[in-house]
């Protein structure tokens, strides 16, 4: 049998980096509660946020497909806010990919953190709408737009992005507008291989 | 992106490879790369040891490792977009033909 592979320091570095995010104090939760909403993505019992946020987490972790408008409108009807909704979709997909990495390094679940004490540091988005998604975004629904009502996560998005996969944007290096990058070996239609048998898997068909 | 960087890089790709194993898609290990995504996304240990182990011997450590990062990405990208209600453009719903998968009646 072949041993475990090492992990590269910069996805070491940016597995520590995101979950001292995830226990930080965000736009719309606090630390103790983004914890409860990792823990609750992850199929825990939660008490610290509402039943309707355990709901969204959990269903975004595990059956995103089947997420219809009308299941976002029960949720808006029962008081959450499309700014708090985008966080905890943004914080459910990141524990998401963190766990999955992990477990697929040969890694143990992370434990939890110990959630950093504050407030929520508020949300004030200007010029986000309706643009083709289910959600206000600032300009045409997109993943890079996509998490427009919490840029905190939006740029956590983009850090697991680059350090995962490749970097949002055109250029040399590893972007994604290099169709001719090779990232550990790993040919650029080797990792799009990868990510569409991934989101296939997923019934994901963006 | 599959297509994509097939055509810049003048490769030829099966596309029906992605959802069917039994397909070459022309990707130089398909296979392992398929199963090794497989066990990671579906969080299947048994299987992991096993494609893991074939992925490295095929591809060597740090590709594998690569490509669970990669598999890691997608499994974030796609709850962001599936949780928003964002589907497919116009222009990729074609690629859903050509990979061999039907589009859910929600994508109309």
């Amino acid at each position: 049998m072949v041993a475990v592979p090492a992990v590269p320091a910069e996805i070491d570095e940016l597995i520590g980096r995101r979950w001292d995010a995830v226990r930080s104090p965000g736009s719309s939760f606090s630390g103790a509660e983004r914890v409860a909403i990792a823990g609750s993505a992850r199929g825990e019992t939660a008490t610290t946020v509402s039943a309707g946020v355990t709901d969204a987490a959990r269903r975004i972790h595990d059956a995103p497909a089947t997420i219809t408008l009308e299941w976002l409108d029960t949720l808006r009807s029962d008081g959450l806010t499309d700014s708090a909704f985008v966080e905890v979709i943004g914080l459910v997909a990141q524990v998401r990919a963190l766990d999955t990495f992990e477990f697929g390094v040969g890694r143990a679940q992370r434990p939890l953190p110990a959630p950093v004490d504050g407030e929520p540091t508020g949300a004030d988005v200007a010029g986000a709408a309706l643009d083709g998604g289910w959600i206000p975004t600032v300009g045409p629904a997109s993943p890079m737009s996509v998490l427009s009502l919490a840029p905190a996560e939006h740029e956590a998005m983009v850090d697991i992005s680059e350090v995962f996969y490749l970097a949002p944007r055109g250029g040399d290096g590893f972007t994604m507008g290099n169709q001719h990058v090779v990232r550990d070996g790993l040919t650029r239609s080797q990792i799009e291989f990868v990510a569409s048998r991934t989101s296939l898997i997923n019934d994901c068909f963006f | 992106m599959l297509r994509a960087s097939a055509d810049a890089n003048n490769e030829t790709v099966e596309m029906r490879g992605v959802g069917h194993v039994t397909v070459d898609s022309g990707v130089p290990g398909d296979g392992e790369l398929t199963a090794l995504t497989d066990a990671v996304v579906l969080r299947d240990p048994d299987e992991l040891v096993i494609a893991r182990s074939r992925a490295i011997e095929r591809l060597g450590a740090a590709s594998t490792v690569r490509a669970i990062a990669v598999a890691a990405n997608f499994e974030m990208m796609n709850r962001l977009l599936d949780a928003a209600g964002v589907g497919p453009t116009a222009a990729m719903r074609p690629v859903g033909g050509l990979i061999d998968v039907t589009l859910p009646a929600r994508f109309g």
